[in-house]
């Protein structure tokens, strides 16, 4: 629970800092295409929590919720050039 | 190999502007200002949760019908927040505008205190809703402009932590005053509060530098650019997961044995851990990005992976 939430505390502001970066000039739209993705993302989750609790039970519900965080793992790997940079402290690999 | 701090990123036109215009000096008071204004718009989106039996006898509705007060909250945003955040956009200055928000959320919730009736109700939370959006889709980019360059990770931390802090104590707050005061004093002293941060903001935050240069906003160009789309799509993915779990992990506490008085205990330590984030987060965000967000990631991952096999020990040896 502890890990859950200081992972989850960190995320959001890694993510708000990587999307104002990203969107460079246009970084009002970027940021506001993410305000409404969001939002989608959070009503899936409770629909989804619905969907796992009724087919794998309660007890299983941390294991689906630990897909879309695989899922976005795989994407901030994959875009070190694009969305997620290395910073200036950080050695280019 | 270093690279630029400033420009990480950012074309090369507007970091140069940005380094000429971008101010010195850290804002503290108008940022905690915004931090306090997250928190009571969060706290509004999940108060009616808290009072959900009381609205539903006063009003003489199901609670599951009452609950479709939270439901148009979260849809208007979707709607609304791009379109009005791209026509508001450098027509009107970015201060004005979230002085405006803060007091569309209090005149939200004082239409809410006064509501007869449920259609009544939800009108109200549908001008809540679209405060809402325009105060999330604003307050990011207005605080990128009104903080030095190389500190917008830690001065996001500090705006962001009310969000934080409210998704965790927000719908506890809500019962709590639930118990105290009637569900439409509960809403007036939030709309008080709105009120007040107005003054507040009026008073404490700086005016953002709007380059008369600066283009229209465009999604079709934002979205072009490396990295956005991405961005776009992990970060939600990661909300949604905490979604998942966050709205049913009373059936899986009770699954895993524990007694139904852990659930909100639990949700206070992911809050409060949550905060212990934020700040790690703010030292990090600025000079660490990468390695930090898939650490975070990674952790965030395990954690869930791990909690079937921690909260039923009896399960796992079985299994």
């Amino acid at each position: 629970m502890t890990l859950w939430g200081i992972a989850f505390g960190a995320v959001g502001i890694y993510n708000q800092a990587a999307i104002l970066r990203a969107g460079g000039e246009h970084k009002d739209a970027a940021n506001g295409l993410t305000v409404v993705t969001i939002q989608l993302g959070i009503a899936v989750g409770a629909v989804y929590g619905a969907f796992a609790l009724t087919t794998v039970g309660a007890q299983l519900v941390p294991l689906a919720a630990a897909l879309p965080t695989a899922v976005a793992l795989v994407i901030i790997i994959a875009s070190r050039r694009g969305g997620y940079p290395a910073g200036p402290r950080e050695k280019r690999r | 190999m270093k690279q630029d701090p400033v420009v990480v990123g950012t074309p090369s036109s507007e970091a140069s502007r940005a380094e000429t215009q971008q101010p010195k000096k850290i804002p503290w008071g108008g940022l905690l200002v915004l931090a306090a204004a997250g928190f009571t718009a969060v706290t509004t989106e999940l108060l009616p949760s808290g009072l959900l039996p009381q609205i539903s006898r006063e009003l003489q509705v199901e609670e599951s019908a009452v609950g479709s007060l939270t439901a148009v909250y979260a849809a208007i945003i979707v709607f609304t927040a791009l379109p009005l955040s791209r026509f508001l956009s450098g027509r009107v200055p970015r201060k004005t505008l979230l002085i405006a928000t803060v007091l569309a959320f209090a005149l939200s919730n004082v239409l809410l205190a006064l509501s007869p009736t449920l259609g009544w109700a939800i009108g109200a939370r549908l001008l809540g809703g679209i405060a809402h959006g325009m105060l999330w889709s604003s307050m990011a980019p207005y605080v990128a402009r009104i903080v030095p360059a190389h500190s917008v990770g830690k001065a996001m931390a500090v705006v962001f932590s009310g969000n934080s802090i409210a998704l965790a104590v927000g719908a506890p707050i809500g019962t709590l005053m639930g118990s105290l005061m009637t569900w439409r004093a509960s809403f007036l002293v939030l709309a008080g509060v709105g009120a007040l941060l107005a003054v507040l903001a009026f008073w404490l935050l700086p005016g953002a530098h709007d380059h008369a240069s600066q283009k229209t906003p465009s999604l079709r160009a934002a979205m072009k650019l490396p990295g956005v789309v991405a961005i776009a799509i992990a970060w939600p993915l990661l909300l949604l997961a905490h979604f998942t779990l966050f709205t049913y992990v009373a059936p899986f506490l009770l699954a895993s044995g524990l007694p139904e008085s852990a659930t909100s205990l639990s949700l206070s330590v992911v809050g409060i851990a949550s905060l212990v984030g934020i700040w790690i987060a703010g030292m990090t965000a600025d000079s660490r990005p990468r390695t930090a967000v898939i650490a975070a990631v990674v952790l965030l991952t395990l954690a869930f992976a791990l909690l079937p096999a921690l909260g039923a020990p009896g399960w796992v040896r079985s299994g």
